[in-house]
This record gives structure tokens, sequence and C-alpha cells, in this order.
């Protein structure tokens, strides 16, 4: 369960503010799966920081039962010093996981092999995507926020993670912030259309990206 | 109340994987990386104390002048270590709190964690190497007191750190200016000498200066028989108290904006 109260968010830019969330208010019950729509500058990527607990909101407040994921994102935040499977066990340890399980299980499905070993610095972007996906996947959440990580890597991997995110749909909820209109169609039941610090929530996905659209 | 609880958790969890991840970034990787944490401000000690010994200079306070260094010195760099540490904690592990769990309060109660175990480990190492070359005879006056003012000296380290977190993410330039006020205060705190015996006058000059104090007040409670009649404990404890109570005040303030910015 998520729940926004009167919740508003601005940031301060050179010029004066710029609101986000303009007394928000909004609850989804367990097991619905969000994605959330809005032009570039919206504020997308600040209410799924939000919903994660990332971030604190200027007024109003945000209730939540049950597991938030962090918003997954191209980059987690691993340090670039330290090798992937270090970053992985503090991930592990923040959140209380099983480090051997998620390890082995993480190493299967990155794929990274021996370069697991080695400091993030040395990897690609694509390699890096993998790892945070793994990772983030191999680590048990109620409810996952994705920020546009779908259409990492290349098409073989794509279409593992499709698979995993299918998978984890089942017992997992997924709110996602995303470009892709096949992918909100894909996994999204309900869209949340931000725009001007408002929110619009379409239970219609269709009518949601006609609006978005236009 | 459970709630609490299971906050409480999560928070030991966060800083001991933060100590964990602090202790791989600082030291490197290698077994002998954690060796030479320990011997990086061992080191700073001992070529201190061998200088000092070497010029044959006598120790005001009876004893070698190796162990007068030594009680001068730590004092100094755990408060310095401290307040450089903290300042220093959020900007080095900004992509960490992205984490929702990680908040900045966390990054530093690791950082402060490690650097006082650090310290006191290399300060009794060094006093042992003290008392291996019978530089040392294994007296310390008042143990507990020497404990309070361990304390004394992080609380003064950790507050001042504290509000050079804020000062750091205020303004940037801040992280150099205060490495510059740092340096004569090496001098300034009567780590080479003992303000204790110094005249009046230079003593008036010291007296603003709670590093001088808490340096007297650590020197006091090691050495036997030495009571300072410079040390004002009311005013060390005053200063402490007024800046953990200010550094925690705006670290309060700036809470939202220190995690929002990129």
């Amino acid at each position: 369960m998520i729940e926004f109260q009167n919740v508003s968010k601005a940031y301060a830019l050179g010029s004066g503010k710029k609101v986000l969330l303009d007394k928000v208010s909004f609850r989804f019950e367990k097991g619905l799966n969000i994605g959330i729509l809005g032009v570039n500058g919206a504020g997308k990527s600040t209410a799924l920081r939000l919903i994660a607990g990332s971030e604190a909101a200027d007024k109003g407040s945000i209730l939540r039962e049950g597991s938030f994921s962090w918003p997954l994102g191209f980059t987690a935040g691993f340090n670039s010093s330290l090798s992937g499977a270090e970053n992985l066990r503090f991930i592990c340890r923040i959140y209380a996981a099983n480090i051997p399980k998620v390890l082995e299980e993480v190493a299967d499905f990155s794929e990274l092999g021996d370069a697991l070993y080695e400091p993030v610095l040395t990897y690609s972007t694509g390699m890096k995507a993998r790892l945070a996906f793994a990772l983030s996947m191999s680590i048990q959440f109620d409810v996952y926020l994705v920020d546009e990580i779908m259409g990492v890597g290349d098409r073989l991997f794509q279409k593992k993670c499709q698979e995993a995110f299918v998978e984890k749909s089942k017992t997992s909820s997924i709110i996602m912030v995303s470009h892709n209109m096949t992918t909100i169609r894909d996994y999204s039941d309900v869209v949340l259309l931000l725009s001007d610090g408002q929110v619009h929530i379409y239970d219609d996905v269709e009518k949601a990206i006609a609006v978005y659209e236009k | 109340m459970k709630q609490f609880w299971q906050a409480f958790s999560v928070q030991k969890r966060v800083i001991f994987a933060l100590i964990l991840r602090e202790t791989r970034t600082r030291y490197g990787k290698t077994r002998l990386g954690h060796l030479w944490a320990l011997f990086e401000p061992m080191a700073h000690m001992l070529i201190f104390v061998a200088i000092f010994s070497a010029m044959g200079r006598s120790s005001p306070l009876g004893g070698s002048v190796g162990l007068l260094i030594l009680t001068g010195l730590f004092p100094f760099s755990l408060f310095s270590n401290l307040a450089t540490q903290l300042m220093n904690a959020v900007s080095a592990n900004r992509v960490l709190l992205s984490y929702p769990h990680v908040m900045p309060f966390d990054v530093m109660a690791a950082r402060t964690i490690l650097e006082v175990l650090t310290q006191v480990t290399v300060f009794t190492f060094v006093l042992f190497i003290l008392y291996a070359n019978q530089l040392w005879d294994l007296q310390i006056d008042q143990l507990l007191d020497l404990i309070f003012v361990i304390l004394i000296g992080s609380g003064l380290g950790v507050g001042v750190g504290l509000i050079n977190s804020v000062l750091a993410f205020k303004f940037p330039s801040y992280v150099q200016t205060f490495g510059l006020i740092q340096r004569p205060l090496y001098f300034m705190s009567g780590i080479f000498f003992v303000v204790g015996y110094m005249s009046t006058d230079i003593q008036a000059a010291f007296y603003y200066n709670p590093l001088a104090h808490l340096i007297e007040w650590f020197r006091s409670a090691f050495y036997v028989g030495y009571d300072s009649t410079f040390l004002d404990k009311q005013y060390l404890l005053n200063v402490t108290l007024v800046v953990l109570f200010l550094g925690l005040l705006l670290q309060r303030l700036v809470r939202h904006k220190i995690r929002q910015e990129q």
C-alpha cells in the first residue's frame, strides 16, 4: 500500500522555484502495478524517489505498507573503486539479504563472470546496468520501483529481464516510470499521469496513453 | 514501539554495513591494507616521538619526551580527524544516499565509530611501543577520567564535524578553509609543550582554545602527580555541549536538502 496525503514538493532553481507536486493525494492498495507517465521534467523520477523514501516531501505525509525497493535505475549507488561483489555485499547487508544466495543468483543472472570481482570502474554502462538489474531482482521486495530500466543491454538480456519481471509481478507489485508505451501497457494496471504539479489517475491504461500523447 | 525497534534494527544494520564498506574503500582490499590503516596514523605519532626523543629534549612532566608528545598528539588527532572525516562524510558517500535506508546521520555515525576505534587502537599500540622501549612505566593516574576525556574529545570532534559538514555543503570552499584553520591549531594547542607550565600571559592567550584544555585534561588524567593550573573543565564541557547542540541543529535544518542534492 502507498498513500500520499497532501504531498507537496518543489525544487529551488536559480530563478525561483519549480513546483513538481502541489498538494497531491492518492492511495493505492497492495498488488497493483502502477505506471507513471509525464513529460520530461514533470517530476516522475522525483515522485518515484518520494515513494521510495530516498527523498522527503516538503509538506504532507507519505505512508507505506510492505517493503519497497530503492529506485532501480540505470546506475545504482555503486562505489566504483569496489568490485561488483563488494557493492553487492553492502546492499545485501542494508536489506538483510542472504549474501551467498544473492551472489549466486546475481552471478547467474548478470552473466558478468569474473568481472564481478573487478572494480566497478572497469565496467561498461551495460555491465553496470546488468549488475544493478540482477541485484534488484535477487532481493525480495513487496514493491519494486523502476525508473526506465527496461531496455538494458542486448536483446537477449532484455528478454531475460522481461521474463524475470513477469515472474516478479506474480508475487510483488511494480511501480515504474517509462517513456516506452509498450512497457507501460505490458506492466501497468493503473496509470498515474503527472502534469503541472497535479496527478491524474487512470484505470484505463489506453486512455491514459491517449491523453499523454495528445 | 514495534516500529521504533524495527527502525533501530535497520539503522544498526546500515551503520554496520557502512563501517565495513568504509574500511574497504579507505584502506584497500588486502589484509595488509587493514594493517596500513593503523600503521599510517601510528607512523605519524612515532615519527614525532622519535624526533623529539632524538633531540634529547626532556619532558617537563617527567618521563620520556615521547610520552609527552603522544599524550598531546592523541587527543588532538582524535578531534581533528573526526572533524575532517565528518565534514566529508556525506560528499564521499553521496551515491549511497539514494538507498532509502541510508541517512546522512548513518554515514556520519559509521565514520565516528570507525575513527574513534582507530585512534584509540593506535594510541594504545604506540603506548606499548613506548613501554617496550622503557619510555613508559605502565602507569596511568586515573583511567576512568582518561576515558571520560576521550569521550569529551570525541564529542567535540563530532560537534565540529557536524557543523563542518553543513558548512561544506553550503560553501564547498570551506573544506580547504578548515584545513587552513587547523594548521595553526596544531601548534597552539599544547601538543609539543605543556600549557600549564607557561607564563600567565601565554596561558591567557591559550584560554579560549578548547583543544588546549582537552590536552591539559588528558595529561592531568594520565600523569601521576600532574594537575594543570590552566585547565578549566567547565569551559571545555560547555564548548563541547554548545558545539554538539549547534551541529545537530544545523544538521536537522538541512537534512532534507543534503539528501536530495545530486
